[in-house]
Formats: C-alpha cells, structure tokens, sequence
C-alpha cells in the first residue's frame, strides 16, 4: 500500500529525468538497489503521511537528496571529552568505522570530523562535528565541542545535551592537567555518566594502562563520580581505524561502545514524564464550559484526568472532562499535541496565560531562582554593553512573561558574549522548575539565553519590597547604613 | 563485568610484551610526585635502574629539552584563548597576555602560574626601566610596550639564569598545549602623585597578580573638586571608584580619553564622554569632577583581540 501511494504521488507528477536520478543517487548512498530504494522513500513517507506530498515534492525538486531518518530506536546523545591529542577525533573515526561494517554507520575519516574551523558553525548554538550511528540498541548522536565555552553555551541553550560521554584517555601520558578541567566541566554541565576509553596502549603496556586507570578512577572519585564503578575500555583508536590489531583495535570499540549501550542510561522521554500544558488562550464556551489551549509539553492527557493550574500566585484542582485537537474529540492527547482541554467548573477568568495546567503537585511556581546564562553579544542581537546587578529585565519562559531583578553572582559585571551564573528574584512567583529555558529581554533586544540550575526558597515580604527599589536607592541606603556607624 | 572484558584484553594484547622491568608502585610514586607523562616515567625508571631519586632528575634535566621539542612540535597550533595578568604598586602597573589554546588551559593552576611568573617578570623589568632611567621624565606618566620577543627574553626572578623563554617551554611540555607570551605593557610614574589602580574581569587573584580575561590600568591623580554634584555624594563610594573605573574601561571599551573631533562617533569611544558603568545616570567626566580626579591614561587587554 505504501509503494502504490509513494508511486501516485510520483507518477501523478510524471516519473521525469530528475526524479529517476533522484532515485538512483537515494539508493546509492544507501546503498541499496534501486527497486528497494524507491521502498525506502515509500516507508518515510508513510511514516510522515501527513507531508508526505511536501517531501515527495521536495525529493523531486532537489537533485542531491538526503535519507530519511528512520525512528525505530532510542536515540541518546554522547559526546568525547578529553586532552587535545589523545585521539577524541580519532576515536569518533573509528567509531564510525567498526559500526560502519554492519551497516550503522557511514564510515567518516578523520579530517572529516576535525571540521577546518572556518567551518565551525558559530553564533550562540555551537555544533561542532556532529556524527550520528547506532548500535543494535540505540541511536546515537555525537558531539565533540573545542572549548569549555563551547560546552556551556551548548548546554544553556539545550542544543546537544549530552546524555552522557566518553573520557578519552592516552596510555602514555595518562591524566594530562586538563583531564580534571574535562572533567569538572562534565559535572557542571549534569553529565552523570562517564565511560573512560583508555587510548594508544599498543604505544604502552599493561602496567601503565593499569596506572591511567587508577588514577582516573581517583580522579573521578574526587570530583563526584562513581570512581569505583566507571566501565573502563583500553584499545587504539588507531588500530581500529587501520584494521590492525583487532583485540585492541575493532573488539575494543565493540566493547567500547557495549559499554556505553548500557551503562549509559536512555534519557526519560517526555512522553513518560507527568503531564504538563503551559497555558497559551483561554475561552468560554457557551454551554460547555471553559477551554484552556496549548501545547502538550510532556507526557499524556486523557479525559478524566485529574489536573491542576499554577501560577500567579493561584493554584486550582479541577477535572478535565474533554480533549479536542483540530475540532475533533480525542480520547487520549500526547506530548507534542496543540490542544483543547475543557476543564470542570472553572470560570475563565480564573486561568490565564502564562498559568500551567499540570498533573496535581508537580509543578510549583517560585519567585527566587539561579541560574547559568549566556549572554548575547552585539553580533547575536544582544547588547554591546555589559550590565551589572540589580539590571531590572523581563524574564519570558513557557508562555508566561515576569520582570525579574537579576543580581550577578561571582562577578562585578557580566559581558556579551560570556557566560554567567545569576540570581532572578521574580516580582510574582511563576511557574519554575530545574531545568527550564528561559530568555531575558530588556526593552525590544534579547539580552541573554539561560537555564535554571537551583531554585530557591520563596522570597520573604522585607525581601520582596527590596526588589522594587533600584540600584540608586539601595547605594543611598547602604551609603546611608555605613556613615551611621 | 567491564573490569573483567578488560584485564581479558589485556592478557592477549600483552602476553608478549617483555617490557615490565618498572615495577608499578615506583613509576606510580614517581608519576604522582613529577607529575610527568606516564612514558618519561617509565624512560626514566628503567634507565636509572629504578633508582627513584635518579630517575626524577634525569626527568627534570630532560624536561626543559623535552618542552623545546614539544614547543617546536606545537608552534604553528593558534592560541586564541588564554589570560591577561596584571601586578601593580605605587610606582608602575604592569599588564601581560599569554595565551593557550583551549579555554580548558586557561583554567589550569600550571597556566595560572606562567602567567603570574610572566606578569611578575615583566612587573620588575618595567620598574627597574622606570627607577634608572636617565631620562628625565617629561610626561608624568610612561608608557612602556613588551612584544612577544622582549618578554620571551626577560630573566625569571625566582632563578637568575632561567629565561621566561625557557619557562614557556618547559610548561608547554608539560601541559600539552601550544603557548605564548603575546604581548605585555605598562604604566610607570615616578611622580608621588600619580596613582594606579586596576581591574580583571572574570577577576581572579593568584600570588598576587590578578588574572582575568579582560584587564585594564588607569593611573590618575587626585586634585581640586570642580563640580560637587548632591546626590553623587549620596552614591560614590571613593574606595570603590578606582576600580569602577577600570571595570568601565573593560565593560565600555573607550579608545581615547577625550574626544578629538565632533563625531559623534568619536564621543561614544572617548572615555570622558561615556555614561559611568556603575551610575549611568552621570557621565565619567561629571563623576571625576564630583571627586576631582583626573584620569592621565589607561591600558586595556582583551585576550585574544587583534593587535594592529
């Protein structure tokens, strides 16, 4: 059935030169035969039914096509930490290599990965050698980012979140001095599970790989880690890479990447976490009800469900008694959706935009955050200016918007294009949680892009009447403090 | 599970190799207390027949060599990240960039102490060059500029015949990271009346020397007030002041003192004209004449800019 609808939607529009060369380049670079080639295109179309015209149309527009990803496994995010030479690259490479023989992978050599830095994407998301490739189990997305910036920034604005990483390790040298700056970071950033690749032991032997492997379980020891437990792979890259040596060539990468298969755990999806709608608009309709839409940013909605609203210092507990998407009753909405939920005896002024309607006691709103932000420079739409604490911003975030005291922490002043740890004092307690994205806006410029990293307890009445005083009164006032003693 | 795949790797990969003469408790000794790769470890041990004291001083006399192979395998790596150090007294600011190649380095305690040893050098070479010279000092405030060359050749003051040349190597062979001393400068005044103050940003205080990424120097000296303004007096804190000062010239980024021309342009980049970082409300002339300081000339770093 899906041939015959990919082919009406290819012979409808004529099977002309360019669409047959299409299917001749889509099967080469799969590398399979033509007839199969045109059941690949078959499948993904189906897969995506609803734009399956658009991509049809797409594939036959544009010669160079490219392979439709196919989404059978769970995918994970990894990326390579560790010194300059000891062969992260290298490793990605042979990575890529060993799992290219079984079809999953496309091999890339070496300067492939090492992207020429005139190449390096820049601007405030930085995807630096981005590789993908699975295993039997997962699919996997590989990041290699140049510098601790480089992390942070990837981190704050969620492209490229790690799931976990691979330390790579060189026998000869062992822990080099930023092997702990490597690793520290990877704390910073959440990167709770570490597999350690010992590289370069056909240049070594057995003692001094024991030794990396003993310091670096210390070392991981010390800064938080699991030291005793870390799964330590020894091998070469390198081998791998030539086909020499396979005990430490290939059947280490094997071993390497079983490793990461199952000490790195797959990532919750949000399907499966408590259901959460920030509340976008909200509508009375006459003889039904009141009806709050948005978009389903987690988990599942079903009808009957308990739920809850928070946020402008509200909280209320009702029912929801229907689902609809698209005018059509749905029984069951699931994350991702645009929705309708009408809600049991709530009147519509009660609820407001910006409100989340959450699963009961899940969420909580808050008015006393840190964060870590990046702050945009000049080129990203930011400020040339620095500022300094007590800058009053507007915070947006979900669909909701605050003004927000922002006070530095560890700095005088912070510059564009740096990042930075803040603390935001909301004048209303919004809806907050670890974790969340946020962007700081101060009149009609983007100021900065953050994440919350640790909320504090809510702020206290003599604390709360501090934040609508400026910077001027407050240095009147601790002026004014210090000459009385 | 994963400890036992690996020791199994190791009994075949290694069941030849006939090269365990150092015994493991005295190359790790010898590792943890050198800090050195794990290979010259392992050289070092089995050349000295184990002697550990000989082996580490045969590690120490080959590193300085081992950094100059390594600094001349690494010379053509960029180094666009690094620090700027800044050492001050009442006489002279000294300020001097070093860069690396990863910001990863630039966090590293090694790094740190090449900057502050660089600092410190470049500190008392501009302070003997003040104190002797036999010029008479026609402005009150001098100027000085080291390029990379005249700070690869200043002496270390910590070992007499040690150039920072040699110092830059040794580390590089020690961290692993391509270096160099880019460019240094300073602030000299004989006069009593000038003085000096400085800022880092991120500010970082290591033995003395303060380490950042952005840095800047002023040298002012204190005069009659011209204009008291009332509610400046309510805010200024003058301790404070010389430091904002320099936080300003980091955040704001002036190229002149005062302005020259009538652009407008020109005014935005004149230190005088520009809004005071720290009370915006008052511009930095309107804040210098509340005190009665006048500003003689500052320095501004900013690692990894171009240099024209």
């Amino acid at each position: 059935m899906a041939t015959s609808a990919t082919s009406r939607i290819l012979f409808s529009r004529g099977l002309s030169a360019a669409s047959k060369q299409c299917l001749r380049q889509f099967s080469r670079q799969t590398g399979l035969l033509a007839p199969t080639g045109r059941i690949l295109i078959a499948r993904s179309t189906c897969l995506l039914s609803k734009r399956s015209l658009s991509i049809s149309s797409r594939l036959l527009a544009a010669p160079s096509e490219k392979k439709v990803f196919q989404r059978d496994k769970p995918h994970c995010n990894i990326g390579t930490i560790g010194h300059v030479d000891h062969g992260k690259t290298t490793l990605t490479a042979a990575i890529t290599t060993v799992l290219s023989e079984k079809a999953m992978a496309k091999a890339k050599r070496y300067d492939e990965i090492d992207n020429a830095p005139e190449e390096r994407a820049r601007g405030i998301t930085i995807n630096v050698a981005h590789v993908e490739y699975m295993t039997e189990n997962r699919h996997y997305g590989h990041t290699d980012c140049p510098g601790h910036a480089d992390y942070i920034k990837n981190m704050i604005t969620g492209t490229a979140q790690m799931d976990g990483a691979i330390l790579v390790v060189a026998a000869t040298d062992g822990a080099m001095p930023q092997t702990r700056e490597h690793l520290l970071l990877a704390k910073q950033i959440g990167v709770e599970h570490i597999v350690v690749f010992i590289n370069k032991v056909d240049a070594a032997d057995q003692e001094m790989v024991e030794l990396v492997e003993m310091e670096i379980r210390e070392l991981m020891s010390q800064i938080g880690y699991d030291g005793d437990n870390v799964p330590f792979i020894a091998g070469s890259a390198l081998c791998a890479l030539e086909g020499r040596n396979p005990e430490i060539g290939v059947n280490a990468i094997q071993k390497l990447m079983a490793a990461v298969d199952s000490y790195i755990p797959t990532p919750v999806r949000d399907l499966d976490k408590p259901f959460l709608m920030p509340v976008e608009n909200v509508y009375s309709i006459p003889g039904r009800g009141t009806v709050v839409t948005g978009r389903l940013e987690r988990g599942v909605v079903k009808k009957g469900m308990e739920c809850e609203f928070v946020g402008y210092s509200k909280s209320i507990k009702t029912t929801i008694t229907g689902i609809e998407m698209f005018h059509q009753i749905l029984e069951e909405s699931q994350a991702g959706d645009q929705l309708g939920a009408l809600v049991r005896g709530v009147k519509r002024d009660e609820i407001r935009r910006g409100m989340v309607m959450a699963k009961p006691g899940t969420m909580k709103a808050h008015d006393d955050l840190e964060a870590q932000v990046y702050v945009l420079n000049k080129d990203e739409g930011g400020r040339s200016k620095p500022f300094t604490s007590f800058i009053q911003m507007q915070m947006f975030s979900k669909t909701w918007d605050c003004a927000a005291q922002v006070s530095l922490i560890g700095k005088e002043m912070a510059m564009p294009g740096e990042d930075t740890k803040l603390r935001l004092c909301l004048l209303k307690p919004m809806v907050v949680e670890q974790g969340q994205r946020f962007t700081l806006r101060d009149g009609v410029l983007t100021l900065g892009t953050g994440v919350v990293t640790k909320i504090n307890p809510r702020l206290k009445e003599d604390e709360r009447m501090l934040l609508t005083e400026g910077r001027k009164g407050r240095e009147k006032s601790e002026k004014a403090a210090a000459g009385k003693k | 599970m994963f400890r036992r795949l690996f020791h199994h790797t190791f009994n075949i990969s290694f069941r030849t190799s006939e090269m365990m003469t150092a015994s493991q408790s005295l190359l790790s000794t010898l590792r943890k207390k050198t800090g050195y790769a794990i290979t010259n470890c392992k050289k070092a041990l089995e050349m000295n027949n184990n002697d550990i004291e000989k082996a580490e001083n045969w590690l120490h006399a080959q590193a300085q060599s081992q950094g100059w192979a390594k600094a001349a395998k690494l010379q053509n790596r960029s180094t666009p990240n690094g620090l700027v150090g800044i050492m001050l007294n009442t006489k002279c600011a000294a300020m001097v960039e070093v860069n690396c190649e990863t910001d990863f380095v630039s966090k590293n305690e090694k790094f740190q102490t090449v900057v502050t040893q660089t600092t410190v050098a470049c500190f008392e070479k501009s302070l003997e060059t003040v104190l002797s010279s036999d010029v008479v000092q026609k402005s009150p405030v001098i100027r000085l500029g080291f390029s990379s060359e005249q700070l690869g050749a200043l002496q270390l003051n910590n070992s007499s015949d040690s150039k920072l040349s040699d110092f830059l190597a040794l580390n590089i062979g020690l961290i692993g990271e391509n270096m160099a001393a880019r460019r240094g400068a300073a602030l000299c005044s004989t006069n009593s009346n000038i003085k000096f103050a400085s800022s880092t940003h991120p500010e970082q205080v290591v033995d003395g020397t303060s380490l950042g990424k952005y840095a800047a120097v002023i040298a002012y000296e204190e005069g009659q007030v011209s204009s008291e303004q009332a509610e400046l007096r309510e805010i200024i804190d003058i301790e404070k002041l010389p430091k904002q000062l320099c936080q300003h010239i980091i955040g704001m980024n002036p190229q002149s003192l005062e302005k020259e021309g009538n652009s407008s342009n020109e005014e935005e980049a004149a230190l005088y004209h520009q809004e005071f970082l720290a009370h915006p409300d008052y511009t930095v002339r309107e804040v210098l004449d509340h005190v009665g300081w006048k500003i003689k000339a500052f320095l501004r770093f900013e690692c990894g800019e171009s240099v024209c």
